[in-house]
């Protein structure tokens, strides 16, 4: 009998089913159901109501929000494919020294967010220990406001993002590079195709795949980016560098409004969920 | 050979702009106060000095900020395999209906912010009074460690040939004996590699235990530092830099142990899904 039953498939999966369903599932049901409501952090009993999603999507606060968030978005994953792609073709190559390249890309990208913010908070001071205002000034301008004007902030905080999250990118293509197999190089080279046409016509096709991958990954990861951010300007000056979750975390936390805030989780979870359902079909066509 | 000097000068450019952070943050910490202020700043401080790190772990709650993450490192990784660990052989060594799609449903959590199901589980934790208690956050970081752990290891489990379950099967081992004892020992490379991603991400979980804990005995570092950059009065640049460093070196020195592990792991996780 006892036995009989560990031969079923979802005994195994019970355990992963209880703790999915009481710490992630519900608490995803609920957000949605507050983001219906009028709820404030300390009422008990609350009504049902659109005026979250109306408040949210006529006020001018959300879609400063978006819009920030749209930027940091794009360009973060814009640059972490760039340099991730360079990155991976050049420890391709595999000479001496590679290995420290690699090395130094996974440890940036096991720094935890918040150890991001304080590190480069101190690079971007303006004082004696900003060391990247030193190089400025040694290169003959002016010092640069990093954390102070509102599209500074912006461009520091997605530098620091794409400090961190640029390791990660390079060592997936680096997987994807070694994938591609020699002999097309090889036949390309008897064709005599230049390294730029053996770039464009073997390499870029070949990584396609990865590079949507990747993509929709780096984009999902920057989309929940929180910590960095937080740690280097909390979400300012003014809301400059408040991203969809740091705008959620200041309408329930700062402004005590609990439904607002899971309307903002709410919108986040639908923008994330078209990214992953994009990240599955992709996946299914490739198989 | 131009090419391959130019090769090692991009290497070379590469890793600063990975290590410059990091190596400017380990400089700070081992100056004198008086030395970061010196302009022209040294990259190689004049008088090197452990006070830094002295003053962070004796004056500050810096030693334990690291103990409680140490804590819930422990924890997570505990509960999260002995969750993962069943639910990955299932996926591997049976076969039923809609189990890729069962899989990618696991799959969709993974692609959550923490954020989202943080704002509910603050009010019903309150409410239930698991604000301030690690088994409550535990659960939490379990809950969120589990998909990518469970993915991580069914491509361990899926790499280990099916005829060793068949002979121990003959010889009439239990499921639980087959993963226990046939499953489990060859795996140990996966187990690894899940082990340490379940360790840094629970060591970098900021935002979860920033809301539900608001005591400052219970902070783990993520916490703590963001904590201690606002409590340092007057001149700190020094002093963060060491509490720095000493919440990244957990991190930096499972790196320099189990590269391969992490590399293995990063590229295997991400084509699996």
């Amino acid at each position: 009998m006892n036995k009989n039953i560990m031969e079923r498939w979802w005994i195994w999966v019970i355990p992963l089913a209880l703790v999915l369903g009481v710490f992630f599932l519900y608490p995803l049901l609920n957000v949605i159901r507050l983001s219906f409501s009028n709820a404030t952090i300390t009422t008990i009993k609350e009504g049902f109501t659109f005026e979250n999603y109306i408040h949210i999507l006529t006020g001018s606060d959300f879609w400063q929000v978006m819009k920030v968030t749209l930027i940091f978005v794009f360009a973060s994953v814009l640059f972490q494919l760039l340099l991730g792609l360079i990155t991976a073709m050049l420890i391709n190559k595999d000479l001496f020294g590679s290995s420290l390249v690699k090395l130094s890309m996974i440890t940036a990208w096991v720094v935890p967010g918040i150890i991001t913010g304080v590190i480069w908070s101190i690079m971007y001071s303006s004082s004696s220990w900003g060391i990247l205002n030193y190089f400025i000034r040694l290169l003959g301008f002016d010092q640069i406001p990093f954390l102070y004007t509102p599209s500074w902030a912006l461009f520091s905080v997605v530098l620091a993002n794409v400090w961190r999250g640029t390791g990660f990118s390079g060592i997936m293509q680096y997987a994807a590079l070694r994938g591609i197999p020699d002999q097309l190089y090889e036949a390309a080279a008897i064709d005599g195709a230049s390294t730029w046409q053996q770039f464009w016509n073997i390499t870029l096709p070949q990584l396609k795949p990865m590079l949507m991958i990747n993509t929709i990954l780096i984009t999902i990861y920057t989309f929940n980016t929180y910590d960095s951010i937080f740690a280097l300007t909390k979400g300012g000056p003014g809301s400059s560098t408040t991203v969809l979750s740091l705008g959620a975390y200041k309408q329930v936390f700062r402004h005590l409004n609990l439904g607002r805030g899971s309307a903002y989780a709410v919108i986040m979870l639908v923008l994330s969920g078209t990214f992953t359902i994009l990240y599955a079909g992709f996946m299914g066509s490739d198989q | 050979m131009v090419k391959k000097i130019s090769i090692y000068m991009l290497y070379g450019l590469v890793s600063i702009f990975f290590l410059l952070p990091i190596l400017w943050t380990i400089s700070l910490s081992l100056k004198t106060t008086s030395e970061i202020f010196i302009f022209p700043p040294t990259f190689i401080p004049k008088d090197i000095t452990f006070d830094n790190f002295l003053y962070v772990l004796n004056n500050t709650t810096m030693t334990t900020y690291l103990w409680n993450s140490f804590k819930l490192v422990i924890y997570t990784v505990f509960g999260t395999l002995l969750v993962a660990i069943p639910a990955a052989y299932s996926f591997s060594r049976f076969d039923f209906k809609n189990k890729s799609k069962l899989l990618f449903v696991i799959l969709i959590f993974q692609m959550i912010s923490p954020i989202v199901i943080g704002i509910p589980i603050y009010r019903y934790y309150s409410n239930l009074g698991l604000l301030n208690n690690y088994f409550g956050l535990s659960m939490v970081y379990i809950a969120i460690q589990i998909p990518f752990a469970t993915f991580l290891l069914k491509g361990g489990f899926d790499a280990i040939p099916k005829e060793l379950d068949e002979a121990a099967k003959i010889d009439g081992a239990s499921r639980f004996q087959l993963l226990h004892k046939v499953i489990l020992p060859v795996a140990l490379p996966a187990l690894a590699s899940a082990t340490i991603f379940i360790s840094i991400n629970a060591w970098s979980q900021f935002l979860l235990p920033y809301l539900l804990l608001d005591r400052t005995s219970q902070y783990p570092v993520s916490v703590g530092i963001l904590m201690t950059q606002g409590n340092f009065q007057q001149i700190s640049t020094h002093y963060l830099a060491a509490a720095s460093i000493i919440a990244l070196l957990p991190a930096i020195i499972m790196v320099f142990l189990l590269q391969k592990f992490i590399l293995k792991a990063l590229t295997a996780g991400a084509v699996k899904g």
